[in-house]
C-alpha cells in the first residue's frame, strides 16, 4: 500500500474506522519511515497538550459584569475631554458684582435700618 | 454533562470559561484579547441559551465562540486566514537544532509562536484538537466542514509545527 502518512494524526487521536485502524497498523510495522513520521507526529501532539492552562484574568461569573477594555477606554478618552475643557474654560468668578446679580433678579429684599433678621418666606414682586 | 440537560449560564462560564479562554489565548497569543473573546463569547451563550436546544452542546458552544473570535478579527480588520503555503514548511523565524530546542525550557513560548504562525485553519482545527481536547466530529460541527477535513487540518498543522520546531 501507499504510506498512509496523511491518516497518522488521526491513528494518534483514536479517529480511525476500525478497517483504517487495522490497515495502517499493519503497514507501519514493515515501514520505518512511516513510524519516524508518526512518532514526530506525536512529539507535536504531546507538546501542544502540555502547553500550560492560562488562569483568566478575570473571575469566570463577573466578568460579565465588567464592560469590554474598549469601553473603558472609550470612558477614558470622554474623560480626559472633559478634564482639558475644565481646565480649558475660563472659571466661574468667586467673587460677585452685586450690582450685577440685583439685575438678573427678580427678588429683592430691602431690610429697614434695625432689623437684623427675618422669618418666613420672601416672595419676589 | 449529558447532551439533553440544558445548562445554566453559570455552568456554562464555571464549566467552560477557562477553556473558551485557553482556546482563545492559544489562537491569539495575547491575554487582553482573549480576556474580551471569552466575555463576548458568554454574552452571547447568555443570550443564546434560551433558544438553545438540547443537541451537542459541544459543538453549539464551540460554533458560538468561533464566531465570536471570526467577528472581533473582522471588527479589528485583521485577516483571519493567509494563503496556504505550497510547502508546508514554512519558514519560522531562527530555530535551533532539534535537541536544543526540545532541551529549552522555553519551549511553550516557541510553540506558541509556531502556532501563531500557522495559517488560521490548521491553528484552529489544532487548538480545538489538542487545547480544548473536542473530538472531530465536535470540529466538524463547530466550523461547519466535513470531518475529513478536520482530519486533514489537523495532520498538516501538527506537520507544519513540526517542521517549524524540529
Amino acid at each position: 500500500m501507499t504510506h498512509p502518512i496523511d491518516i497518522l494524526s488521526a491513528l494518534l487521536d483514536d479517529e480511525l474506522s476500525p478497517e483504517e485502524h487495522s490497515t495502517v497498523t499493519s503497514h507501519l510495522e514493515g515501514c520505518a519511515a512511516c513510524s519516524a513520521d508518526l512518532a514526530g507526529l506525536a512529539r507535536v501532539r504531546s507538546w501542544v497538550r502540555a502547553l500550560p492552562e492560562q488562569e483568566p484574568p478575570v473571575p469566570l461569573v463577573p466578568a460579565l459584569r465588567r464592560p469590554p477594555r474598549w469601553i473603558w477606554a472609550a470612558a477614558s478618552a470622554a474623560a480626559a475631554v472633559l478634564a482639558i475643557g475644565l481646565v480649558v474654560s475660563p472659571a466661574r468668578p468667586e467673587v460677585f458684582d452685586l450690582d450685577t446679580l440685583a439685575g438678573q433678579h427678580t427678588a429683592r429684599v430691602v431690610v429697614a435700618p434695625g432689623i437684623s433678621s427675618i422669618r418666613g418666606p420672601v416672595g419676589g414682586p | 454533562m449529558p447532551d439533553h440537560a440544558i445548562p445554566t449560564w453559570e455552568e456554562v462560564a464555571r464549566d467552560h470559561g477557562r477553556r473558551i479562554y485557553n482556546f482563545a489565548y492559544r489562537l491569539t497569543g495575547n491575554p487582553d484579547d482573549a480576556s474580551d473573546l471569552m466575555q463576548e463569547v458568554l454574552l452571547r451563550v447568555r443570550r443564546g441559551l434560551a433558544g438553545y436546544t438540547p443537541g451537542s452542546f459541544e459543538g453549539w458552544l464551540w460554533r458560538i465562540t468561533r464566531n465570536a473570535f471570526l467577528d472581533d478579527v473582522r471588527r479589528r480588520k485583521r485577516r483571519p486566514t493567509v494563503a496556504l503555503p505550497e510547502d508546508d514548511r514554512t519558514a519560522f523565524g531562527s530555530v535551533s537544532e532539534p535537541e536544543d530546542v526540545l532541551a529549552e525550557t522555553r519551549l511553550p513560548e516557541h510553540l506558541q509562536q509556531a502556532l501563531l504562525a500557522l495559517p488560521f485553519d490548521f491553528r484552529e482545527a489544532v487548538v480545538m484538537c489538542d487545547v480544548v481536547g473536542l473530538t472531530y466530529d465536535e470540529i466538524a460541527e463547530a466550523t461547519a466542514i466535513p470531518v475529513g477535513t478536520v482530519r486533514s487540518r489537523i495532520h498538516r498543522g501538527r506537520k507544519m509545527l513540526r517542521g517549524m520546531l524540529e
